[in-house]
């Protein structure tokens, strides 16, 4: 499929999970476009962008805004460091290492979908509410992407 | 008593920091990595329905899924009676092998090729993946995600899922494999095996083709005359997916050998207040703090601690390379904490080798997939992570349901080494007040060999990882604070 929805994060650790929650809602309610469940792996994704047309990553984020507030990131916005993890490189490196190793390759259009989250201590297989009740808002802002 | 922190990880990550104690005289008196707690996870997963373990504890971290999935598919086994299979036995092994795979590559190219190949004096800016692309050019960069993604796949051709695999179940497995795609992984196995001899190729040329580099490894702050473990098999050759747990001694001889139910027997946990996580031991020897030699129960895992515990490797090409290792370096045991990445890169290519092994074994693709389980109980699973041992225990009552939850993870094995290797690095670059730039390098380089996985670590964005040394004076107060991205 030319377009596609990736949720990032740890399904485990109650909201930084919120990526994974939509991509598992995502799967029955959208056409066009896969829906993509990357977990936490890292470089990996290069592996589900390369080659797509258009590509929605939703991703938690601490912003110190409200929890649930969507942030909508583009990639030249992102100014993160790039080393992030103990293992391979965060979003932003990733992104650059695609851009290096095959720049005919990535993405037309790449947008990141921030969600403002809580609790990322718990192990927890829930969001908290505020996190929860931005799904639907949510799901319409990534459908919006693909229009 | 003055305090260094070293901060290597992103707050969103937990208490994963490196807290350094000066003595009153200003020298390093010890050093801790402080972990992430995993008991919360033990306690969440308890109650549950044992079968959903293999495939909840994979998701514990994106960084060894595969290897929580099977040793809690073992421990199913285990606590349900049931062997395996002969066929699921090898699928799972082909699957654990091109985990291996990827996670090797990873490693060696994005953590440790950093310090080598663009060098430990290297600008930070510079020692990182980018810094070796411009090294060796953007066509082993392609390489490197080419043969990271072939691991990938063949755990997601076995599995479903690359990054969270549905294939394991107590007594088997729940796929099997046909004719086009045990081809498919042969052929990505094959490519594998060279990637990996390019790789050792690399390895040679750039780093034992150096002899500052050579002089490094075997300098003494990089030496921890530990005990070895490992699994092994029947003739005590490396065995990442089964077999004996074998330990050896400082003089490379065998201390003793047991099976993953008798763990407790071999293994205790020792606590210390200042750290969530327990430090493994051996309990025949004791624990006598963060020290070697043979009257310290400590004990290295991992690529390296593996080698040791062995007697080569079952794969010719591996197995070449094993020995030349220890001719290279002096016979068994090798006690320099940067030879892990050489063992990294033997197991490497061993990995490699087993996938074309197994996926050109004539029973791989037959049918017997699945055996029936018996009445539930207590099992132990243990298994080779890329990163050492990793033992899963697991209760289940009469309805299946988990009682009680036990997993040692392979950085926790490796917790007192890894605070070990830290001080020694630290010593010697701490005087008083005055802390030498490369502290933090020696430092990284430390710690970084043994690929410490933060298990239960988070993600969200934007995932800052300052890599902070923060000089307290005795009073606590700050003196001095040196910060930098991780590379």
């Amino acid at each position: 499929m030319i377009n596609a929805v990736i949720g990032i994060g740890n399904l485990l650790r109650a909201d930084d999970g919120v990526g994974i929650h939509v991509v598992q809602r995502l799967e029955d309610e959208i056409t066009g476009c896969e829906a993509v469940d990357m977990a936490t792996a890292g470089i990996d994704l290069l592996g589900h962008i390369r080659g797509r047309e258009k590509v929605v990553i939703v991703d938690a984020i601490i912003t110190g805004s409200e929890p649930g507030t969507i942030h909508r990131v583009s990639t030249h916005e992102m100014r993160s460091p790039i080393f992030a993890k103990t293992h391979g490189l965060n979003l932003h490196g990733t992104l650059m290492l695609g851009q290096l190793l095959y720049p005919d390759e990535m993405p037309k259009k790449l947008v990141i979908l921030g969600v403002e989250i809580q609790d990322i201590t718990s192990f927890s297989d829930k969001l908290t509410s505020n996190v929860q009740r931005a799904i639907p808002r949510l799901i319409e802002a990534i459908k919006k992407e693909f229009i | 008593m003055k305090t260094i922190t070293i901060d290597p990880i992103t707050r969103l990550e937990g208490h994963g920091k490196i807290v350094i104690f000066l003595n009153d005289g200003g020298e390093v008196e010890n050093a801790y990595l402080q972990v992430p707690e995993l008991r919360g996870f033990e306690r969440f997963c308890e109650g549950r329905r044992a079968e959903d373990m293999p495939i909840l504890t994979a998701r514990i971290c994106g960084v060894c899924p595969v290897a929580h999935h099977m040793a809690s598919t073992k421990a199913l086994d285990a606590a349900y009676g049931v062997e395996p299979t002969p066929t699921a036995k090898k699928l799972r092994e082909l699957m654990y092998s091109g985990y291996t795979v990827y996670d090797h590559i990873l490693h060696f190219y994005f953590l440790a090729a950093p310090d080598f190949v663009v060098g430990p004096d290297a600008p930070p800016a510079e020692r990182n993946i980018f810094g070796v692309l411009k090294k060796v050019g953007l066509d082993v960069g392609r390489e490197v995600i080419k043969h990271r993604a072939y691991g990938q796949k063949i755990t997601e051709i076995l599995g479903g899922k690359a990054t969270h695999p549905t294939f394991g179940l107590p007594g088997g497995v729940s796929k099997g494999l046909n004719e086009e795609e045990r081809l498919e992984i042969e052929e990505m196995g094959r490519s594998s095996v060279e990637f990996a001899q390019f790789t050792l190729d690399l390895f040679n040329k750039v780093v034992l083709g150096n002899q500052d580099y050579v002089d490094l490894i075997l300098s003494d702050p990089y030496q921890l005359r530990t005990y070895n473990m490992g699994l092994v098999d029947d003739d005590n050759r490396v065995d990442l997916y089964d077999g004996d747990i074998r330990v050896t001694d400082q003089g490379g001889k065998e201390f003793t050998k047991f099976q993953a139910g008798d763990y407790l027997d071999h293994i205790s946990e020792h606590v210390e207040p200042w750290t969530y996580s327990k430090f493994t031991y051996l309990k025949k020897i004791g624990w006598k703090g963060l020290s070697d030699g043979p009257d310290s129960g400590v004990y290295r895992v991992g690529p390296l601690g593996r080698l040791n515990a062995a007697e080569g490797m079952t794969t010719p090409l591996a197995d070449q390379e094993y020995q030349r290792m220890y001719e290279t370096l002096g016979g068994k045991p090798i006690n320099s904490t940067l030879a892990f990445h050489w063992a990294r890169l033997v197991e490497l290519l061993f990995a490699a080798e087993r996938v074309v092994e197994l996926a050109t074994d004539p029973g791989i693709t037959d049918g017997d997939l699945r055996n029936p389980v018996g009445e539930p109980g207590e099992g132990v699973g243990v298994i080779e992570a890329a990163r050492g041992t990793l033992f899963h225990h697991y209760k289940v009552d009469e309805e299946g349901l988990l009682e009680k939850v036990n997993l040692i993870v392979a950085t926790t094995n490796n917790y007192a080494p890894i605070c070990m290797s830290i001080r020694d690095a630290a010593k010697g670059l701490i005087k008083g007040d005055e802390v030498s730039e490369g502290l933090l390098n020696m430092v990284e380089m430390g710690f970084r060999a043994y690929d410490p996985c933060f298990a239960c670590a988070t993600h969200s964005l934007p995932g800052q990882a300052p890599l902070k040394v923060e000089v307290y004076d005795h009073e606590r107060r700050l003196k001095r604070r040196i910060e930098r991205n991780l590379g």
